[in-house]
């Protein structure tokens, strides 16, 4: 079923949590809130479940004014992040509790809760308690307990929060196929990025309890439409410049150290209009060579590297004192040298005309880049 | 090897496992054993007719019957306060909380005392009822209420803890699978709670059982009337009747010996539990 947020705001005393916030999400669609702690997002998705009142704005369920209906009555289903599974009660009495409550019969009870238990690869392990069970299988239980009593929506909270690295990643798949296999409408909060793009048919970045941009994941990626999605998902490299050159199909930019780049392309720039220009690390390349006129090319200097095994993170020190950082992968192996590069090299950094974001240049300041960012005990010297 | 290692550890424990027996014997230990060699000094025939008087039987009937009233009462009254200091919010909470532990903190006898000046012939409220006929003081409504007074922190602070530990998930997620909140009390809340009401309920008891200070000042020592079991023990001590005193202070050692058995193992099995349950 559609569920559609209408203006929702969330105060808690003084602070608002939740600014007039307006998302639609299909029927059957699989929406993720994206957004870093403190964000908002769960406070919305508690919301939509009825356990947090919204101060203004309205809720509608297929057209529907849920606002003030009581969690009970929505009949949707919530997977908590600690999944709150009840430790008096085995897996099977769990995920029957929903069905319990809806006074199903014993009968038919049982065998929902073992076409449950198959669905999320757990037969036969219906009469152990949470104590037994692994984060993995609670999590499983989590949701085949939501899913019992068939909810109307579906609503997943950190879901895999509390895993380690390798079982969140087989369990990323199951939930995803399960989910889509039944088609039930599903919100899922998360900070992790990679969680939302593996799951989401669309993402809402959220920041400050508002949603800056709603899209697909490559939409997310690639065209960000603000400066806090550039930076927060995934990073980027930003520079400021004015435009100095425009037509229908290319803009070129001016950047503050005196390069000129250009960017194919539509686009709503004017000559002489202050802009950010923001570029993915893994999209630059590090080269000796000068750049061909079809890309754009920045001259600089390798000042540090980080091995990150699959691919290397290069610091390159521009003229005008800026440490950029560039991720390339480790596919040239040179013997003696970690990286293929040496400290204080003079190198240019290349990418393709047609890559890149413009923004216009509001208020916000660039922010540091993500190199930049990394603590310093990190950091790896040339080695050989 | 791990048999070996075991023994070496079992061996190494003796010396402070003696010394504390050593230090406990005329604490606790000796104390307890002089009430029962006292007891069945003159054998167990002696024993049993010291104990099957009229007065000593009223008073162990009477106590165990108050103990068992009071534990009920503040199983009810002490869950509720605590649902209420945990789970609800209000300003005041805090102090609340520390209010409702006093009776733990200030003496048995100044808790009679002060029920005596409330509810007396010449309290503040016993004044206004003592006209009308009610006198509830030197009654069997006055001991339970001052045992029930002493006791109630006890079965709050049973609860309270447990209920502190329950995620409030736990309720919410019974709440949006459409259970009502009493179904969410009943199903999710009171199982959580059952360990900790069990403890506090055999605590209260077993302090009703053994209360002397604020009996003594509200009960009158009536006997066969208001008389417990301490405060016969009392009687019968100050009048030189050793042997009656003795066997009724052997049955309630006993008593609360078995009683304290019971709330370990069941402090211990809700503890277990809760490793188990990770």
């Amino acid at each position: 079923m559609a569920i559609c947020m209408a203006g929702i705001s969330k105060w808690f005393g003084k602070n608002q949590v939740v600014k007039e916030l307006s998302l639609r999400v299909a029927d059957g669609e699989f929406l993720v809130l994206l957004g870093a702690s403190g964000s908002g997002k769960s406070t919305v998705l508690r919301m939509v479940a009825g356990l947090t009142m919204p101060d203004t704005g309205q809720i509608l369920l297929n057209g529907m004014d849920i606002t003030r209906t009581k969690p009970q009555e929505r009949g949707f289903g919530y997977v908590f992040q600690n999944y709150s599974i009840f430790p008096h009660m085995t897996v099977a009495e769990n995920i029957a509790f929903g069905l319990k409550i809806r006074k199903k019969n014993p009968a038919e009870r049982r065998e929902r809760v073992e076409n449950l238990l198959h669905l999320v690869g757990m037969e036969g392990l219906g009469e152990r308690y949470a104590g037994q069970l692994s984060g993995g299988q609670l999590q499983r239980v989590a949701l085949a307990r939501s899913l019992a009593y068939d909810p109307k929506v579906l609503l997943l909270d950190e879901p895999f929060g509390a895993l380690d690295a390798k079982i969140r990643v087989q369990l990323r798949h199951s939930v995803r196929n399960i989910v889509r296999e039944i088609g039930v409408t599903t919100i899922m909060v998360t900070h992790d990025q990679d969680e939302a793009f593996e799951m989401a048919d669309r993402i809402a970045v959220l920041n400050q309890g508002r949603i800056e941009q709603v899209g697909g994941a490559s939409d997310i990626y690639y065209n960000p439409t603000t400066c806090f999605t550039a930076n927060f998902v995934g990073d980027m490299n930003m520079f400021e410049g004015t435009v100095t050159g425009s037509d229908t199909e290319n803009c070129e930019i001016g950047l503050s150290g005196g390069v000129r780049i250009r960017r194919r392309g539509k686009h709503p720039f004017l000559p002489g209009q202050r802009v950010l220009y923001g570029v993915r690390p893994e999209q630059m390349r590090v080269s000796l060579l000068e750049p061909a006129s079809h890309e754009n090319g920045i001259p600089g200097v390798i000042e540090n590297c980080l091995f990150l095994g699959r691919t290397s993170q290069y610091g390159i020190r521009l003229s005008d004192r800026r440490l950029l950082s560039v991720c390339l992968l480790n596919y040239l192996f040179m013997d003696g040298m970690t990286v293929p590069y040496e400290m204080n090299e003079e190198v240019w950094l290349i990418w393709s005309q047609g890559a890149g974001i413009i923004l216009a240049h509001g208020e916000i300041s660039v922010g540091p880049t993500a190199f930049e960012m990394e603590p310093e005990g990190r950091r790896q010297g040339f080695e050989g | 090897m791990n048999s070996k290692e075991t023994k070496e550890r079992e061996r190494s424990s003796l010396l402070p496992a003696g010394f504390l027996v050593l230090v406990m014997l005329p604490l606790m230990l000796l104390p307890l054993a002089a009430v029962f060699l006292f007891a069945l000094e003159e054998g167990p025939r002696m024993f049993l007719a010291a104990l099957v008087t009229r007065d000593a039987l009223f008073s162990l009937r009477f106590s165990l019957i108050i103990a068992f009233l009071t534990a009920a009462i503040n199983l009810v009254l002490g869950t509720f306060a605590a649902f209420v200091l945990s789970k609800t919010r209000f300003p005041g909470r805090h102090q609340l909380g520390i209010i409702l532990n006093l009776p733990v903190a200030i003496p048995t006898v100044v808790v009679g005392t002060s029920l005596l000046l409330l509810w007396g012939p010449i309290g503040i409220i016993g004044k206004m009822l003592d006209p009308l006929g009610i006198q509830p003081m030197f009654t069997v409504f006055g001991v339970l209420l001052a045992h029930i007074f002493v006791t109630f922190p006890y079965m709050v602070g049973a609860v309270k803890p447990v209920l502190d530990d329950l995620p409030i998930t736990y309720e919410e997620a019974a709440i949006t699978m459409g259970a009502t909140r009493w179904q969410t009390f009943y199903h999710v809340v009171f199982p959580a709670l059952r360990g900790g009401m069990i403890t506090g309920a055999l605590l209260a008891f077993a302090h009703s059982l053994g209360e002397f200070g604020a009996t003594v000042m509200v009960s009158g020592n009536l006997r066969l009337r208001t008389q417990t079991a301490p405060l016969y023990i009392f009687s019968q001590f100050e009048s030189g009747n050793l042997a009656a005193a003795n066997s009724v202070a052997a049955i309630l050692a006993v008593l609360s010996f078995v009683l304290f058995s019971l709330i370990l193992y069941w402090t211990a099995q809700s503890g277990s539990r809760k490793v188990r349950q990770g």
